[in-house]
């Protein structure tokens, strides 16, 4: 706490506490609001034949403090962190701060837009585009998205408000998104006059300077005439994530049965093909998993459920099985081709036209089967 | 020659201006008006400082206030001291106070008491530190010598808009 020479009781005290106060205020503040009027008022003592006279006061000098428009646009967090987005999520928002550096009360207008490709941001590329891109203004400055409305509504000197860019990432996509992709957003804001009831009008540098009028200054960034700024954020898309693992079990071999088996020829091996869906929020569609089975043979029915493949899908009500011969058409959505890619080796495929598998975010599907080595 | 003539038509509208804003009945006349600084470029190029109205001033501009006292009566005046508050919303410039023939003390407290700037000290959290001019709420011009009959003087100060 400030004090000064001469205290003179609680009085002189709250009000050196209070002048301190708002010094300190102004010592933050952008600056003095527009339309303040300043005022300045002389005084002169003297003697006359060693009389002291009255003293006399000079007139008010005063001039009105004017609008200069400035404001600042960031993103949030600065410089950008991409926001992670999976390939069909919709509403995904990027966040900006925006502060009216003026001395006056501010609306603000935006336009939200895809950069091109190509475009480099904190060193990232872009290569993708979002869809259906909106603004949201935090007008209410809960720090949620859920205003109504798309434009800085009075924001006072010195204030700052949060503002989101929304956008989609489902289909269709202009720029086909792919996983680990950035695309880029560039939100432009132009400021608009204050006052309340809605978006206001343009406003622009006055014409000429008045005295004693509230003349406007606009100069965003320090440019005069300028009226916009703009600042970009990033999208990185993360799709549908999967891992396959495979995973074989000696079950056993023609000499030593189940005890200690050996991999010799005519031992049977269970293989576990497990697929996991890492993404939180997105499932993975229609996938197709191939395995290339080289100098074995795929065991008919081993588990005795009818079936060759076993396919146990957590995220699916149903247990999906389907057998492996090539006689049936490939119908139930297995198939197994034989010397394909090469000789002896047999490729087995799950999943296709006839049996569309979708692993359900954040789930597993497990294959299941068994081969004897030749 | 043109810059000789402009300042002949600046120091008549001025001169106006002062006799317009003149205040008092007693032995002296006071005025104060503000300005600010634009600078120019003459017709050779050169820049050129002037003082304007100060029709827009935003925050971080500077003004220049301009004090002039006159003795309008028959006897001399002893003991002369212009004072001004350094108006609310404005920081006094460092070094930019003048008048030619005075004393200048400057106050932190709200104009109890006054030193010269070399002098003034603030406690702030319990520590002295020499007085800087963004602390300075009054400043004062103290004339070393009577101001006669018929004779005029001029204090000015520049302040920035907070």
């Amino acid at each position: 706490m400030k004090s000064v020479i001469n205290l003179n009781g609680l009085v002189t005290r709250l009000a050196t506490v209070a002048a301190v106060l708002l010094f300190s205020q102004q010592a933050f503040a952008v600056g003095t609001a527009a339309g303040t009027d300043v005022n300045n008022q002389a005084s002169i003592a003297y003697s006359v034949g060693s009389v002291p006279q009255t003293a006399v006061q000079s007139n008010i000098a005063t001039f009105r403090v004017d609008n200069r428009v400035n404001f600042t646009l960031v993103p949030d967090p600065n410089p950008v962190v991409p926001t992670q987005v999976n390939v069909g999520d919709t509403q995904v928002a990027v966040r900006f701060l925006l502060q009216n550096t003026g001395n006056q009360t501010q609306d603000f207008a935006f336009l939200p837009t895809n950069e091109a490709d190509g475009v480099i941001v904190n060193g990232n590329t872009d290569s993708g585009q979002m869809n259906n891109l909106s603004v949201v203004a935090d007008n209410n400055d809960d720090n949620t998205v859920n205003d109504a409305e798309d434009f800085i509504e009075e924001l006072t000197a010195d204030a700052t408000r949060v503002v989101w860019i929304v956008a989609d990432a489902d289909t269709p996509i202009p720029n086909e998104l792919l996983d680990g992709d950035f695309a880029h957003v560039l939100l432009s804001a132009t400021v608009r006059a204050g006052g309340g009831g809605g978006l206001g009008g343009i406003i622009t540098t006055s014409a000429s300077d008045t005295v004693g009028t509230e003349d406007v200054v606009v100069a965003v960034g320090g440019v005069l005439d300028e009226d916009s700024a703009s600042a970009q954020n990033t999208y990185q898309v993360a799709s549908a994530s999967l891992t396959v693992t495979k995973a074989s079990l000696l079950i056993d071999d023609p000499i030593n049965g189940t005890v200690n088996p050996f991999h010799i020829p005519g031992a049977t091996v269970e293989y576990t093909i497990t697929v996991t869906n890492n993404s939180l929020t997105v499932d993975a569609d229609a996938i197709s998993i191939s395995d290339e089975l080289t100098n074995v043979t795929l065991v008919a029915d081993p588990f005795a459920l009818g079936y060759d493949v076993e396919i146990i899908n957590n995220g699916a009500a149903a247990i999906l099985d389907c057998d492996a011969d090539g006689g049936d058409g490939d119908t139930d959505g297995c198939a197994l081709d034989l010397d394909t890619p090469a000789v002896g080796t047999n490729t087995l495929t799950v999943g296709n036209a006839n049996l569309v598998i979708t692993v359900v975010a954040n789930t597993t599907l497990t294959i299941r089967f068994q081969v004897t080595i030749d | 020659m043109k810059i000789f003539m402009k300042f002949v038509v600046l120091a008549f509208a001025y001169l106006c201006a002062a006799m317009a804003f003149a205040q008092g009945s007693g032995h002296l006349e006071l005025t104060t008006v503000v300005q600010k600084e634009q600078i120019s470029v003459d017709d050779d190029g050169k820049q050129q400082k002037e003082l304007v109205q100060a029709a827009t001033v935003l925050p971080g501009d500077s003004v220049i206030y301009t004090i002039t006292f006159r003795n309008v009566s028959q006897e001399s005046a002893e003991n002369v001291t212009i004072t001004n508050p350094v108006p609310v919303n404005l920081t006094y410039e460092s070094g930019s106070a003048f008048g030619p023939g005075t004393v200048i003390e400057f106050s932190v407290d709200g104009g109890k008491y006054y030193s010269v700037a070399s002098e003034l000290t603030v406690t702030e959290n319990g520590e002295v530190r020499a007085a800087t001019a963004d602390d300075y709420t009054h400043i004062r011009w103290i004339m070393q010598n009577d101001l006669a009959a018929g004779a005029q003087g001029v204090a000015r100060f520049r302040a920035r808009l907070n």
